[in-house]
């Protein structure tokens, strides 16, 4: 496949963009010189993050900014142009990269040096404040482009640079060791899944919730412990309480609903963690209780917010060693929209991929 | 469960550092006498671990309690409480007697978990008899639970093998999918590291020699094997597996230095030497420059308090971790020493005393 770079690509752009959004694909999008320090990608895929609704659809409080026409952050590709001052002992042409949530990160406060870069203050998200990759031709900055290593194919390489890495993320911050109990709601959907079979990998034992043979099946095939079906089961925390003992380790809501954050601390023993990773929409859900309650049973809750540089990279390795096996469907670029559509029904299992080659 | 307790039982014994060990007739400890505190435990099966050995020497920088019964892999039954012991354990219970027999529990050292550098420490088969006869007596609040299911004989090598291993790698403050060497890795200590490790999500660089261990190592889940007879350059092996960087950490149970400098030079900067073997006169030689400029840790782990037993256990119990081990009666003690001694033992031995 050539690298030459042409004057438009395909972009799934976010027209009328708020509570009424709709996406458009186009094919004559005109693709970017890239700048000092930036790479310009060709994405082969995208995935499809329901945080891509909540920015197009401006619900979170802040939505994409003017010149931003594309969301998404789950981009997988190859490097096809270097802008000035790019190393080139650091990056060629043809090299495999993605397009994250992060965009990149000013490298200098506290919290950058800090191992917390995922919050620094000046950086921008792709798909809101920088061109995001339901775009195929899309710049990023060299100093904060993700590498795609050997054995991980584009459309696994995709979910990870969001949901993969987000969930590994969390995981690491909920301090569960290997041998403990971790307990995933919505451990059947997209971002879930991830988490169960990271935490499977990480050596914790997972109960995942939700609902169906099927994602029962699944969740058991990659690695939960236990399924606890919340439509079927009398009393989820009962369950949860008696196959762990006492309560589990750690929690991981990925739900980006009110209900999955409702009552998910009470499934924790004393001193256990709870990770915040699931975004509703602003104000409408609640993590956490009593201060009675979370005195005296020492539980911690976290937020916890995508991942970093070497979250991503080290997400990546588990998948490289054929660890992390994301359900997939894929799409057309034509059905971009559609795909975004099921996505906010919930009618998608797994995660979505598009392909811009389609 | 009423346990009728005999007057008398079979120990292995010694009375003078050198030994020899003797197989003998001696007194059981009756309820009636046993310390507020103490249980009696009837041990079936009991590990040997290689600090036995030291101990009937006297070979260590520290002096052990004679005449001594040895043993610190204990594996059994609660058959009696002391009076007035405040204790969860019932008769019956299954338990375990590991090296750490007993600690204060409320020295500083103790409420922060370091149980087994309690100035009060007592250890099982050193300061006080230990598992190497029928009837042990040993301590309610250190005896450790042994999860329902998991058979005594395959619980017992983990009380000391395992916990410290386990523990090891927890010193080594690793995350998952980091990358940890275990030299020895078809030993005794090794072949239940590289499991351990594995089950922690880590990566595994076996060093060993020899098909058999090669093939063992694999099975048990390391990514990579050395064979430290074929290999003319260790270090530039394993960093040549873990991209030129060296492993993230070390976990070395060797008896003598050589083990100890070599993984040094090779994890990564920031690395950790977790150095777990007691080899009575070894030095670890540090070139204070590098170990500073590359940051590099040297952590000493010294066997595991009681949560560390008790999730060690749990890992076994899940079948994550299993001890390749033979069984041997208690009379054969001397000889398996001798053995030891002549470097003719591989795996665990695990003696049967419940069935003599």
């Amino acid at each position: 496949m050539s690298n030459k770079v042409p004057e438009v690509g395909k972009a799934a752009v976010c027209v009328n963009r708020g509570l009424n959004y709709h996406i458009e694909c186009k094919e004559d999008y005109p693709v970017p010189k890239p700048g000092r320090g930036e790479l310009l990608l060709r994405l082969n895929v995208t995935g499809l993050c329901m945080s891509d609704v909540h920015f197009m659809k401006g619900d979170w409080g802040v939505g994409m900014q003017p010149g931003v026409d594309c969301a998404g952050h789950e981009g997988a590709g190859v490097v096809v142009a270097l802008g000035d001052g790019v190393d080139s002992e650091k990056w060629k042409i043809g090299d495999r990269a993605g397009l994250k949530p992060l965009y990149d990160t000013c490298g200098e406060c506290d919290l950058c040096r800090g191992g917390k870069e995922t919050h620094c203050d000046k950086a921008p998200f792709t798909g809101a404040f920088a061109q995001g990759s339901y775009c195929q031709y899309v710049l990023s900055p060299a100093r904060y482009t993700s590498r795609i290593p050997e054995g991980v194919p584009d459309e696994i390489a995709g979910p990870i640079m969001c949901s993969g890495a987000t969930t590994y993320a969390a995981l690491k911050a909920s301090g569960a060791r290997a041998g403990q109990w971790v307990v995933i709601p919505g451990g059947g959907g997209g971002v879930g899944h991830m988490a169960v079979q990271y935490a499977a990998a990480m050596g914790m034992r997972v109960i995942a919730i939700d609902t169906g043979d099927n994602k029962k099946q699944m969740c058991k095939a990659l690695g939960a412990e236990a399924f606890v079906d919340f439509a079927t089961s009398e009393n989820v925390r009962d369950e949860i309480i008696k196959i762990t003992g006492g309560g589990a380790h750690a929690v991981i809501v990925t739900g980006g609903t009110g209900k999955a954050y409702e009552g998910a601390h009470a499934l924790l023993r004393k001193a256990g963690t709870m990770v915040c990773v699931g975004l509703p929409t602003r104000g409408t859900a609640f993590a956490g209780g009593d201060p009675f309650d979370l005195c005296f049973s020492n539980i911690k809750i976290v937020g916890s917010l995508v991942g970093g540089m070497d979250d991503v990279d080290e997400a990546l390795r588990f998948a490289a060693r054929g660890l992390i096996k994301p359900k997939i469907t894929t799409y057309s670029f034509k059905e971009l929209p559609d795909a975004v559509k099921l996505l906010t029904e919930s009618k998608i299992a797994g995660r979505a991929v598009v392909y811009f080659d389609k | 469960m009423a346990q009728s307790i005999p007057k008398t039982q079979k120990a292995a014994v010694f009375t003078k550092s050198g030994g020899p060990v003797s197989i003998e007739t001696v007194p059981v400890v009756q309820q009636k006498d046993l310390k507020r505190g103490e249980v009696l435990v009837k041990v079936i099966y009991s590990g040997v671990c290689h600090t036995d050995l030291h101990a009937m020497l006297g070979d260590w920088p520290v002096d052990n309690k004679l005449p001594l019964i040895g043993g610190h892999e204990g594996a059994g039954y609660i058959v009696a409480i002391a009076d007035n012991t405040d204790t969860h354990l019932k008769i019956g219970d299954a338990v375990g007697i590991k090296w750490l027999a007993d600690s204060c529990l409320k020295c500083n050292f103790c409420i922060k978990g370091q149980e087994s550098v309690c100035k009060s420490a007592e250890n099982s088969g050193f300061s006080v008899d230990g598992s190497f006869q029928q009837y042990a007596v040993s301590f309610a609040r250190h005896v450790t639970p042994i999860p329902d299911g998991l058979p005594l004989d395959q619980a017992a090598p983990i009380l000391c093998a395992g916990v410290t291993v386990y523990k090891a790698l927890k010193q080594a403050d690793l995350t998952p999918g980091d990358t940890v060497v275990i030299p020895g890795a078809g030993g005794g200590l090794g072949h239940l590291a590289v499991q351990y490790a594995n089950a922690m999500g880590y990566r595994v660089i076996a060093i060993d020699t020899g098909n058999e261990k090669e093939q063992l190592c694999k099975s048990l889940g390391a990514e990579s094997f050395i064979d430290f007879k074929k290999t003319k350059d260790i270090v530039k092996d394993v960093q040549a597996l873990t991209g030129g960087l060296g492993p993230h950490a070390a976990v070395v149970a060797a008896s003598g230095a050589a083990a100890y400098e070599l993984a040094l030079e090779y994890v990564r900067s920031y690395g950790a030497l977790v150095a777990v073997g007691l080899p009575p006169d070894a030095k670890i030689s540090a070139d204070v420059f590098f170990t500073v400029f590359q940051n590099k840790r040297i952590v000493g782990s010294y066997v595991g308090n009681r949560t560390d037993a008790i999730e060690a256990l749990d890992f076994a119990a899940r079948g994550k971790v299993k001890t390749f081990y033979r069984i041997e009666p208690l009379d054969a003690l001397p000889d398996i020493y001798h053995r030891m001694h002549t470097g003719q033992v591989t795996g665990r031995i695990v003696l049967d005393l419940g069935n003599q």
